[in-house]
């Protein structure tokens, strides 16, 4: 704390003392500003704070400015930081001289706070290796009030260097290097069989190095630029020893955690102009992975010994490369006429280890999987009368994947756009596109009896159809508005398992108005609504596994969700001038809803739970949430280089879910020997908070 | 006789045609240069604001300052001077100063693939997002998002939702993970896909892995949005639902309801909380043991 606030009072002496410096010469000018912030939170903090570093019920200074030099003979140097000191904070410097050359540094932080107070019955939660006191056997306490809290908060830190040589203009160099450390505490889960299961925190220590140098020529008619690209991911937590609560014995769970790997990619773009006021682009590209991993040789499940994984490798070296070819032939060989056409490539090809091993006297191997990606189209804008352009276009993407159940989607897309634009006044865009994928789905006997009724979304046969509206009113200098519609629909048409379909409206508005000199008003509202249909079919008897047959009991049935989400937000703000460039008043108000619903229903009515029915097992609460926000600030210029700041914000946010309501931190509720144990992640995160603010700005 | 009224005919609605292109505001081919003197007599709120941004600085190579000044880019300016004013005579279309920006800044490589990218077929000019009359940095009208939400108002819904990435607090911006003056990617990205774009930050998921998770390693655009979601962990649906939409089976595909929530009478964790995830935590792909490896639950 006290470190933090030199370090504030050090970076405002040097913005002040720089200012001094070099007042009389007016080369250099900037800001520094330094705000006190005071919240007073109730409830969930973690959640009030998720991308911030404020304290409940404390004043902390949040300074920042920023400080340009310009020699007036070419050479600059801006500097400017923000959040001095703070899990926030960034500093900035880039200079160079204009025409010559530039440099960069970064150096940023950001923080995400999930939850805080998390409990766990583990003794050092963050650390990799998780133990605990038994209280029971193997189990530990259930008393969760004295289970150890902790954080689920994750911190990264991003240094960043650049530099690019243009000395030798058409050609030029770049280069940038940097390294982000990323630690903290994030989650993984410890499970013995299909019933048991325990949420744990896990230690994040990532370090993500990269380097990129690019080389290139730009002067036309020709552009072209070679790419080098490496990357590199070390985790200092490979592993997590678990001590897990569900066997009979107490054990050490090895699991595995993310694998190190480093990546490179070489690539080239360029494009050369053609006649007809035409260019043509091309794009080629070749990237390679790499990992490996030290295999664990066995897991707990919940006897008094782990079962044991012989591999006929214990090392996978996972590998894969990618190829990406592209070209884009775009021209106007007439002022009313614009085409495009375009052709690409993209292949995954993986060459990762097979690795084999025998488990219950069955042999496996681990599948590999890739997948190639082709497509190409054309577009044509016609500007059939002035102002009036008409847009046409096609497309075709083919993929073909590794992977046993839709290995093959053919997509063939059709778009049309219709734009009208009135200079200074208004532009009017009206769209449609179809698209129709057809899918080729596998089932090979020996593969589990529903996968022939299966169709994964992501695969899956679909037509698509949409509509866009989009309309831009700006008729005069202080008025603007917006208006977007948007309508999706996809019917997933092959599919018996799986979503039948989804429908998407979205609206959405914005405008600013500035009346006379004393006032601006600010808005904007959007809704969006998304439906989803799933059939499903719960399947414990493969003889059981169609959906149409004649077997429909308690264990396996045909059910139905209908699921509705509808998010809508809307904001107001207003500028008041009192005095105008004097003093100037600032209200702000924001609306952010969600409220989320699922109509089950059973088929079978054999299925329905006892004491249930088709109307008491929906969910009318799924991640339903309300956050306001409003705030009023005040801005008193002082002298033209001193801005005063005063303000204060309210802020509350209510989350209700149906899975997170009543929260637990085991299950069965009361049961001496829990089948399940949670932590806390994402429970519970409403909250309120009114903020308050004094601040003042200098200006040099 | 038919050939000639048809040819008649093509002719009378060709000529209405072309002359309806002409564009507005065509500078007058007898106009001279007036002087950024002359354009500062009646704009002097503009020209000083021009004068404080890089423009307008003559020290800058190539800059317009040390050429015509403020008819760099508006055009040669004496007709438009002579009448007093007006739009008349005078470069003020968005489509005519986007020719000029692309005379100087063409041969950048920002804008190198300017021809492919959607802002341009979509008539985006350098106007709607850039002026020559702003100091701030790359002469943004707005920041960011802020400058982006104008027209993207599905994106700003998106990202002003719970669960999202850093945008509005401005530690992502756009143009992190976009280029704006078009690129090969997809929506403009900077990246020749999806997932070779998340692992930038997100490098810890690239694997490979000895148990991968199909959809994960195509795209992770099938189960995240990259903006927001009123879900956890940006996820495009809530558990189960999410996974049941794939998977059938016994405990994959068991209806999960009211009655198995925590407030229910038979509580089930594949309904509550993070659901499958609860348990299946290694989702994005696995080097686990055997068996459970690849049940992505080690």
């Amino acid at each position: 704390m006290r470190s933090r606030y030199i370090l504030i009072c050090a970076v405002v002496m040097l913005f002040l003392s720089v200012s001094f410096a070099f007042s009389q010469e007016r080369n250099v000018t900037g800001e520094v500003s330094v705000t006190g912030v005071l919240p007073y939170v109730s409830g969930n903090e973690a959640k009030f704070n998720e991308y911030r570093d404020y304290k409940d019920s404390t004043v902390r200074p949040f300074a920042g400015g920023y400080l340009q030099y310009d020699n007036k003979k070419g050479y600059y140097l801006d500097f400017s930081a923000s959040d001095i000191g703070y899990d926030t904070q960034r500093y900035s410097l880039e200079g160079g001289k204009y025409g010559s050359y530039k440099y960069s540094l970064l150096y940023d932080e950001i923080v995400h706070n999930q939850t805080w107070d998390a409990r766990t019955f583990y003794g050092a939660p963050g650390s990799n290796t998780l133990d605990y006191v038994a209280a029971s056997g193997n189990r530990p306490t259930n008393d969760t009030n004295n289970w150890v809290e902790f954080d689920y908060k994750t911190k990264r830190k991003r240094m960043d260097a650049g530099a690019e040589l243009s000395l030798m203009k058409p050609f030029y160099f770049t280069v940038d290097a940097g390294r982000e450390k990323k630690e903290g505490t994030g989650w993984a889960g410890i499970s013995q069989n299909t019933s048991t299961g325990a949420e744990i925190p896990s230690p994040v220590d990532f370090t993500t190095d990269h380097m990129t140098a690019e080389i290139g020529y730009g002067k036309k008619p020709f552009f072209a630029a070679f790419n080098y690209y490496y990357q590199k991911f070390s985790n200092d937590d490979p592993y997590l020893n678990v001590r897990s609560p569900f066997p009979s014995v107490a054990n050490n769970d090895k699991t595995p955690l993310a694998p190190k790997n480093d990546y490179q990619k070489f690539s080239f773009a360029g494009n050369t102009q053609l006649p007809w006021n035409s260019k043509f682009n091309l794009k080629a590209a070749y990237a390679m992975a790499n990992s490996d991993k030290n295999l664990t040789t066995s897991y707990w499940t919940s006897g008094s010994s782990p079962t044991s994984v012989t591999y006929n490798d214990s090392k996978f070296d996972g590998s894969y490369n990618t190829q990406n070819y592209a070209g884009v032939l775009t021209s106007t060989p007439f002022s009313f006429l614009t085409g495009k056409a375009y052709y690409k490539y993209y292949k995954k090809d993986n060459t990762s280890d097979h690795i084999h091993w025998v488990q219950g006297g069955t042999e496996f191997t681990n599948p590999l999987f890739g997948y190639l990606k082709e497509n190409y189209g054309a577009e044509l804008d016609f500007g059939i009368m002035k102002n009036l352009h008409l847009i046409a276009a096609y497309g075709h993407n083919y993929i073909d994947r590794r992977r046993e159940d839709i290995p093959k989607d053919k997509d063939d897309v059709y778009s049309m756009e219709a734009r009208y634009k009135l200079p200074s006044l208004a532009t009017l865009k009206v769209g449609y596109e179809y698209m129709v994928r057809a899918a080729d789905h596998e089932w090979v006997a020996g593969d589990p009896v529903e996968e022939q009724y299966i169709r994964r979304y992501d695969a899956a046969a679909r037509n698509q159809y949409g509509w866009k509206v989009d309309l831009q009113l700006y008729p005069l200098d202080y008025l603007n508005f917006n208006f977007m519609y948007k309508y999706t629909k996809v019917d997933y048409k092959d599919t018996t398992l799986g979503i039948q379909n989804t429908v998407r409206n979205f609206w959405g508005v914005n405008g600013d108005l500035t009346y006379f000199k004393w006032m601006k008003v600010y808005g904007y509202f959007d809704w969006d609504k998304l439906t989803t249909d799933q059939f499903q079919r719960r399947v414990q008897n493969q003889n059981a596994a169609n959906p149409w047959g004649p077997i429909q009991n308690s264990t396996d049935y045909n059910w139905t969700a209908d699921q509705s989400e509808k998010n809508y937000d809307w904001g107001l703000g207003f500028d008041f001038y009192p005095i105008p460039k004097k003093l100037t008043v600032r209200l702000g108000y924001d609306y952010v809803r969600s409220s989320g619903t699922v109509d089950y229903n059973y088929l079978t009515a054999a299925a329905i739970p006892s004491g249930q029915s088709n109307d008491s097992v929906d969910l009318n609460n799924v991640d339903n949430y309300r956050k306001e926000a409003f705030s009023i600030k005040a801005f008193y210029n002082a002298t033209p280089a001193l801005t005063l700041m005063g303000g204060w914000s309210y802020e509350s946010y209510k989350y209700s879910d149906a899975g997170y309501n009543g929260y637990r931190y085991t299950l069965p509720v009361g049961s001496a020997t829990p089948s399940v144990y949670y932590t806390g992640l994402y429970a519970d995160p409403s909250y309120k908070a009114n903020v308050y603010y004094l601040g003042a700005n200098y200006k040099f | 006789m038919k050939k000639i009224t048809l040819f008649c005919s093509i002719l009378v609605l060709l000529v209405p045609l072309f002359l309806l292109m002409l564009p507005v505001g065509a500078v007058a081919q007898n106009a001279k240069y007036a002087g950024s003197d002359a354009c500062k007599n009646c704009h002097e709120d503009a020209f000083k604001s021009y004068m404080g941004s890089i423009h307008g600085k003559a020290y800058v190579p190539g800059s317009p300052s040390k050429r015509d000044g403020c008819e760099s880019c508006h055009g040669p300016g004496s007709v438009h001077v002579d009448k007093g004013g007006g739009k008349e005579g005078i470069i003020s279309s968005a489509k005519q100063m986007a020719a000029n920006c692309q005379a100087c800044h063409g041969d950048s490589k920002a804008l190198a693939f300017w021809n492919m990218g959607r802002h341009k077929s979509a008539d985006v000019y350098c106007s709607d997002c850039h002026s020559s009359h702003v100091a701030t940095k790359k002469n943004l009208k707005q920041p960011e998002p802020v400058l982006c939400y104008t027209c993207h108002k599905d994106i700003r819904s998106q990202a002003m939702r719970q669960s999202h990435h850093p945008i509005n607090e401005g530690k992502v911006l756009c143009r992190d993970c976009h280029s704006p003056h078009g690129s090969f990617g997809k929506h403009m990205i900077k990246a020749d896909s999806n997932n070779e774009l998340c692992f930038k930050c997100h490098a810890d998921k690239r694997g490979p892995f000895l148990h991968e998770h199909a959809p994960v390693e195509e795209n992770c655009m099938n189960c995240h949005y990259a903006h927001g979601s009123s879900h956890n962990s940006l996820l495009v649906k809530r558990p189960p639902l999410l996974c049941t939409a794939c998977h059938a089976g016994r405990h994959p595909s068991t209806l999960y309801g009211r009655d198995k929530m925590f407030t229910g009478p038979s509580p089930d964790p594949r309904a509550v909380s993070r659901s499958c995830t609860t348990c299946h935590y290694n989702i994005h792909g696995s080097n686990g043991a055997g068996e459970f490896g690849a049940f992505f639950v080690r």
